[in-house]
């Protein structure tokens, strides 16, 4: 939690720097940001390349917001990744319109980083829990991504999603129930034992 | 379901790891944050000192030009002029306008002891 506070300051700090004119502090601030933010982008939307223009939008926006940045209003972090939720909830929807066979849309899961899970059995579950996770309505995903996968607490996924910390409860558990309804229709295809 | 949990956790775990950030992607937003980067505003040059005013010049931007210091000049030379020659004719000037001596009787401005004798 300490740890969490100082990044907090120092991204603050940096941002502070950039708007005064410091030219080292964008490169310092991006290093710090732009991996976060590029690895929820392709987790959400599978595409590497829809997820760098997300990422570039996210700072572009940043970089924009940081004359009247208010220090103690909002992280800096935080207020990124409502940025590229809300910027990748557009492109969901979007592309949501456009395609008519969803399922021969779904992007590969990750970022080919996913060749190292071993074995045929693990990458297919995988690919089915990849599946599954597009399938969820766009909260739901947004909301289980971010708690299970990127690892944040519960009142930090409120400030993003802007909702209650008790919606992201409800959010998460019914998108885990949803996951594992998906999951267990596959059971003996993805090689798990029957209950 | 501890299937979902260890799938999730599976990923987590790869998540952690810092996803490398190709370099055209950094130098774009670095471009980015150089072009709409604020810039420090640079001290105003200090305005050249105003030249050293003659006493005329200062004279006239006291009483508003020059004009106006003329006709200061001109009105002060007449006071002086017509306190020191006395000029008798204009007393034969308003009597005639006036028709009397009594013009020199009127009196504008009563004493009180006038309004005091009253009661």
């Amino acid at each position: 939690m300490a740890k969490d506070l100082q990044n907090f300051a120092e991204d603050a700090a940096l941002l502070t720097a950039y708007a005064n004119g410091d030219p080292d502090a964008a490169r310092d601030l991006a290093q710090r940001i732009v991996p976060r933010i590029l690895g929820y982008a392709t987790r959400i939307l599978g595409d590497r390349a829809e997820a760098e223009d997300i990422a570039q939008e996210v700072m572009l926006r940043l970089w924009r917001a940081a004359p009247t940045w208010r220090a103690g209003e909002a992280q800096v972090s935080t207020w990124a990744y409502r940025v590229a939720v809300n910027l990748c909830t557009d492109r969901l929807r979007a592309k949501k319109r456009r395609r008519s066979d969803a399922l021969d849309d779904v992007a590969e899961p990750e970022d080919g980083r996913m060749a190292a899970v071993d074995g045929m059995i693990e990458a297919d579950r995988h690919a089915a829990l990849t599946r599954a996770l597009a399938d969820l309505p766009d909260r739901q995903r947004q909301a289980v991504v971010l708690r299970h996968i990127e690892g944040l607490a519960n009142p930090e996924i409120a400030a993003i999603l802007q909702v209650g910390v008790e919606a992201v409860e409800s959010l998460i558990a019914r998108g885990k129930r949803a996951l594992t309804a998906a999951l267990a229709a596959r059971r003996t295809e993805l090689g798990y034992e029957e209950a | 379901m501890n299937n979902l949990d260890d799938l999730l956790a599976q990923r987590a775990a790869i998540a952690a790891q810092p996803m490398p950030v190709p370099d055209a992607l950094m130098a774009r937003i670095l471009a980015d944050a150089a072009r709409v980067q604020p810039r420090p505003q640079p001290f105003a040059a200090r305005a050249p000192a105003p030249a050293k005013l003659t006493f005329w010049q200062a004279m006239s931007d006291v009483f508003g030009g020059a004009g106006v210091l003329a006709g200061l000049a001109t009105a002060a030379c007449a006071g002086i002029y017509l306190g020191a020659v006395q000029p008798a004719a204009l007393t034969s000037v308003t009597l005639a306008l006036a028709g009397s001596s009594a013009v020199d009787q009127l009196d504008f401005m009563p004493s009180i002891d006038s309004l005091l004798a009253e009661e």
